[in-house]
């Protein structure tokens, strides 16, 4: 396609006339834009025990930190929980369990406890019995208020792609933000400059 | 207008990849899935999280947060400092730990574990940076990569022989230096998409090996180096290496992302 511009046209008239080239060139192809954002995960404390479950081995996508444990590897799947191997056998690594939790980026453990961030919060787990594991506690009390209103700064990170970051705004009618996850969403009203 | 480099570039694909649910060929576990024994892990040197003895340290942007695990089923808020620089890592040695962060590094006394008391602070530039130490000597990687748009790409070597003042005693123009670890007389780095190795003999004067050929991991961004096992995370998947003497490495095994 050409664009007939007259010779004569002023640089000023130029970039108006362009403009409205532009304009009316994206009111014909206007569609819902999607973009990657983050969604608020709503509940109360106890669903907590609900989002945390010990699942078959899944594959590694989306590598994030990782963490040792004697004969245990653990590798985070950034932004969704932890995947556990046997690694008694450095040469030969066995998956044994993938741990859901949402919004995890970091993990320690003490004993038989593991202790993972959570979105907005430190959740305990037992993992004595990675079959069975069991949340003993969960606990709220490393973020403050402003993780209720907007993303926290380690959740963002996960989202590294552009300057503006977007998330669904928060709906407090709905309950509290245990977690954020990184989903497909219509471009939300809110978003972050970072 | 900002420019961005490969690596940044690199992590943008990767953060942008939707987390589908995952639903992978199930692989029969080993028969005992128990988990015993009372110490606590290890993490790389990217971590937020570091337990020392009874006591769990989070660090989030602008905080350390310090929780007694004396009764690990729940652990307590015990204190909340608040740091006026951006924070991205925690490292533990002894009596201290050290805050990476986008500024240099913080150093907090833990001698009251409850309670950790700001003890120094080295700066430089704005950038992103892990940090580990040994003895009088801390190492750190400052890189333009992940979030971070300003900055150097550098090994900083810092004296901490003096806790209260630490002092930057030389600076390694690297590539693209991330993750680190120590082993031996041996300084490891992740740095672009290759594990360099130092030699720290001399803990002040890093001196890059040169005989030894470059171990390539695409995307390498941390190190976890335990006994004499080196493993190496990168967007590809997850490296484990023998560590020789000589300070090569070899290849054990890696867990590929799908």
């Amino acid at each position: 396609m050409t664009i007939y511009i007259p010779s004569n046209m002023k640089p000023k008239s130029l970039i108006s006339f362009l403009a409205l080239f532009l304009i009316s060139s994206c009111s014909e192809v206007e569609t819902p834009e999607n973009v990657t954002g983050l969604r608020p995960i709503y509940g109360t404390l106890d669903d907590i025990k609900d989002l945390i479950q010990s699942k078959d081995p899944q594959p590694l996508k989306n590598v994030g930190k990782i963490y040792i444990k004697v004969d245990l590897l653990l590798i985070n799947e950034a932004g969704a929980g932890v995947h556990i191997y046997d690694n008694t056998n450095k040469s030969d690594p066995k998956p044994l369990k993938f741990i859901s939790i949402p919004g995890n980026v970091d993990v320690a453990i003490k004993g038989i406890y593991m202790y993972a961030d959570l979105g907005n919060g430190l959740a305990t787990i037992d993992i004595s019995d990675l079959n069975n594991i069991v949340v003993t506690d969960y606990n709220n009390s490393y973020l403050n208020d402003l993780s209720q209103v907007e993303p926290p700064a380690h959740v963002l990170d996960l989202l590294n792609e552009s300057n503006k970051i977007y998330y669904e705004c928060p709906d407090p009618s709905k309950g509290y933000i245990l977690a954020w996850e990184k989903v497909t969403m219509p471009k939300p009203q809110c978003y972050i400059n970072r | 207008m900002k420019t961005r480099s490969i690596t940044q570039r690199i992590f943008t694909l990767f953060f942008i990849a939707f987390i589908i649910g995952c639903s992978g060929e199930s692989v029969s576990p080993r028969d005992s899935t128990a988990v015993n024994g009372s110490g606590s892990g290890q993490g790389g040197s990217l971590a937020r999280f570091t337990i020392v003895n009874n006591h769990l340290y989070v660090v989030t942007t602008d905080a350390l947060f310090t929780y007694s695990l004396e009764d690990p089923k729940h652990p307590v808020l015990k204190n909340k400092s608040s740091i006026w620089a951006e924070v991205e890592t925690i490292f533990s040695m002894n009596d201290y730990l050290f805050l990476g962060t986008r500024n240099g590094v913080e150093i907090y006394n833990i001698s009251n574990p409850n309670l950790p008391s700001f003890t120094s602070r080295y700066t430089h530039i704005v950038s992103c940076d892990p940090v580990i130490a040994r003895g009088d000597y801390a190492y750190s990687t400052l890189s333009t990569g992940t979030s971070c748009n300003r900055g150097v790409n550098r090994l900083d070597v810092i004296n901490i022989s003096n806790i209260s003042n630490p002092q930057r005693t030389k600076s390694i123009t690297m590539d693209n230096p991330k993750g680190l670890g120590l082993w031996n007389n041996f300084l490891f780095v992740c740095d672009n998409s290759n594990i360099i190795t130092f030699n720290i003999a001399s803990p002040s004067n890093p001196i890059l090996i040169t005989s030894l050929s470059k171990t390539y991991i695409k995307s390498c961004f941390d190190l976890i180096v335990t006994g004499d096992i080196l493993i190496a995370v990168s967007l590809e998947g997850v490296t484990q290496f023998t560590i020789n003497q000589d300070g090569s490495l070899t290849l054990l095994s890696t867990i590929n992302v799908e």
